[in-house]
């Protein structure tokens, strides 16, 4: 020991050395407190994010839900701004069968669809009942013109439908498309 | 990962497991001090430790890096402990607490260091502490005590006369 009462290298040594223990659950009894007094997380990372996963996924399912049903009912309620009359003359091209004429048009008719336009169509049969006040007409099955179906779309101009009509099968096979804009009152 | 980031980790989430992370960085190196600034008594350093990470969780967003993370720790430490010093009046300094005989060891010098320390005076027995067995500067404890530098050396000064004193059972008087 020096003058200076300094502490010797061995007795730093040995309370440098020195290791207390303290009772096992201490560090549970601290967590829980620090979670009574809200210093902490109560639940888990785990948990939190397992409970944000399910919220996440019920509001994207309830989205979807929602998104397809409006998109049904979007179907079912939309307005369509335009005609596509589908005549046929002599002239038509009437080759290949039936059901592979009507899938090519279903065909085009859904790419329309898939590249963001409201469209829908039908076949019309090949018999007409034409009917006039008081008159009878009866069947009329004129080759020389008729309407073998239609097309409504929604579009936002003339030009659009003209552009759509250019591309059809009904042209490519010599028909003629007839468009009228539908008058919504 | 450094303090910093564990600190960093913590304050983003407040986590349990971050927490966890946090207090076992820290809480070993702080067992002995407790239990010397309590006298021996593990009862109360458990209970000084509680209080500790209840006070530095509410503060840690505050802490600037200035100093070490325990640093700042075993400042909070002294601070409870002069508190609860001046409350209890139990920890009269000229009474010998017993230390846990489960602490027991052969090394004789140790033993007897150990019971001197935690007999000191909590003022002298802080410094000595901090000094001798912390490896904290003069500057430092100063700052951490809230007292001048020379006050921190006449301290220490006069706590290894102290000290000695008890090792040898002789008297010192200042």
């Amino acid at each position: 020991m020096n003058n200076e009462e300094e502490l010797s290298d061995e007795e730093i040594k040995s309370f440098r050395d020195r290791k207390y223990s303290l009772n096992g659950n201490l560090e549970d009894r601290i967590v829980e407190r620090l979670k009574r007094e809200e210093l902490i997380q109560k639940k888990s990372t785990y948990s939190r994010l397992l409970m944000a996963a399910a919220i996440t996924g019920v509001l994207i399912l309830a989205f979807a839900t929602g998104y397809f049903y409006g998109q049904i009912q979007t179907e079912k309620q939309h307005v369509f701004d335009y005609v596509m009359l589908l005549h046929q003359t002599k002239n038509f091209d009437n080759t290949g069968t039936s059901d592979e004429r009507f899938q090519e048009y279903a065909d085009w008719m859904h790419k329309i669809k898939s590249s963001g336009v409201a469209i829908t169509g039908e076949k019309l049969s090949d018999s007409t009942q034409l009917i006039a006040k008081n008159v009878i007409v009866g069947d009329e099955n004129s080759e020389d013109n008729r309407v073998s179906g239609f097309f409504m779309l929604q579009a936002k101009s003339l030009s659009d439908v003209i552009s759509i009509a250019e591309n059809s099968p009904h042209v490519k096979y010599g028909g003629v498309v007839e468009i009228r804009k539908i008058v919504n009152q | 990962m450094t303090d910093k980031e564990i600190v960093d980790s913590f304050l983003q989430t407040r986590s349990e497991k971050s927490f966890r992370i946090l207090y076992r960085s820290q809480t070993p190196g702080l067992i002995s001090t407790a239990v010397r600034l309590c006298g021996g008594s593990k009862f109360q350093a458990e209970d000084l430790i509680q209080e500790m990470w209840c006070i530095a969780i509410r503060k840690l967003d505050t802490f600037q890096w200035r100093s070490q993370l325990r640093t700042w720790l075993i400042r909070i430490l002294i601070n409870l402990a002069k508190e609860q010093y001046r409350e209890n009046s139990k920890w009269q300094e000229t009474e010998n607490v017993a230390v846990d005989i489960h602490d027991r060891t052969s090394v004789e010098v140790k033993l007897d260091l150990e019971q001197a320390l935690i007999t000191l005076p909590l003022g002298y027995r802080k410094v000595i502490i901090l000094h001798d067995v912390e490896g904290f500067k003069h500057h430092e404890i100063a700052e951490m005590l809230g007292i001048s530098e020379g006050t921190s050396k006449s301290q220490l000064f006069h706590a290894r006369k102290l000290l000695r004193a008890k090792l040898n059972n002789t008297r010192y008087e200042q």
